[in-house]
């Protein structure tokens, strides 16, 4: 299985950089592509993407980038999460459907490890 | 909106990007310290693919890019073992990816509850 420590490391990257994803689609809406660098939210989600990809660095150099990379894709359940609850989008059933196979899918890396 | 042909070479220029930032991040971390070049150099991959795929987002339905973006996981499972030799696919692995591939590509999925119909993009 996968070590606990690697886990935290996954965990806190993809939390970290779903949080980086939300400030970053606030700091982009309704502004053309050129302009964006002039929004703090631009600049706070920048951060947080540095900060989520540090994590996962550290993650990467006790595990194989086969089993961190996919287990990364949890940060798709995270943006699910934070955009229904922060920017109050809709949760569809192909929301809910990709989520749930992107655990089971994690499920199976992790028996593969 | 329909899906330009521009749209998809972004998004495969974007994804090389990606995975080649994730090849280039595990090269960068494989050893006992970590190399700085090529986790510089993986960092500006990504920063690339990210520019690459809201370029691509603008000429393009991100139900139909979505799949391509997750063609990552394809191609870093493939790749890195056979760049690395401390990297090991199996079985359970690639089902993992698989369905991690279909996955994603489910979530780019759009669906408008007036019309009952299934809408590419969003």
């Amino acid at each position: 299985m996968v070590e606990n420590t690697v886990i935290a490391y996954i965990l806190l990257s993809t939390v970290v950089g779903a949080l980086g994803t939300i400030y970053f689609k606030k700091g982009v809406q309704g502004i053309s592509l050129l302009q964006i660098w002039k929004r703090k939210w631009f600049w706070y989600g920048g951060g947080l993407y540095i900060l989520s990809s540090v994590f996962y660095l550290l993650a990467l150099r006790q595990e194989m980038i086969t089993v961190v990379y996919p287990l990364a894709s949890v940060s798709y359940l995270w943006v699910a999460l934070f955009s229904a609850h922060f920017l109050h989008e809709k949760v569809t059933v192909w929301n809910i459907g990709g989520v749930c196979g992107i655990v089971l899918g994690m499920i199976l890396i992790g028996m593969g490890s | 909106m329909a899906t330009s042909r521009n749209a998809i070479l972004l998004i495969l220029c974007s994804t090389l990007f990606t995975t080649a930032g994730q090849l280039l991040w595990k090269y960068g971390t494989m050893s006992s310290g970590i190399k700085i070049f090529p986790t510089a150099l993986g960092f500006v991959s990504y920063v690339i693919a990210v520019v690459l795929m809201l370029l691509s987002f603008r000429e393009g339905e991100v139900s139909v890019l979505y799949p391509f973006i997750a063609m990552s996981y394809i191609l870093v499972s493939l790749l890195s073992p056979m760049l690395f030799p401390d990297e090991t696919m199996n079985v359970f692995k690639w089902l993992g990816v698989g369905i991690i591939l279909i996955s994603v590509s489910l979530l780019g999925v759009r669906y408008n509850k007036n019309e009952r119909t299934v809408i590419a993009g969003g």
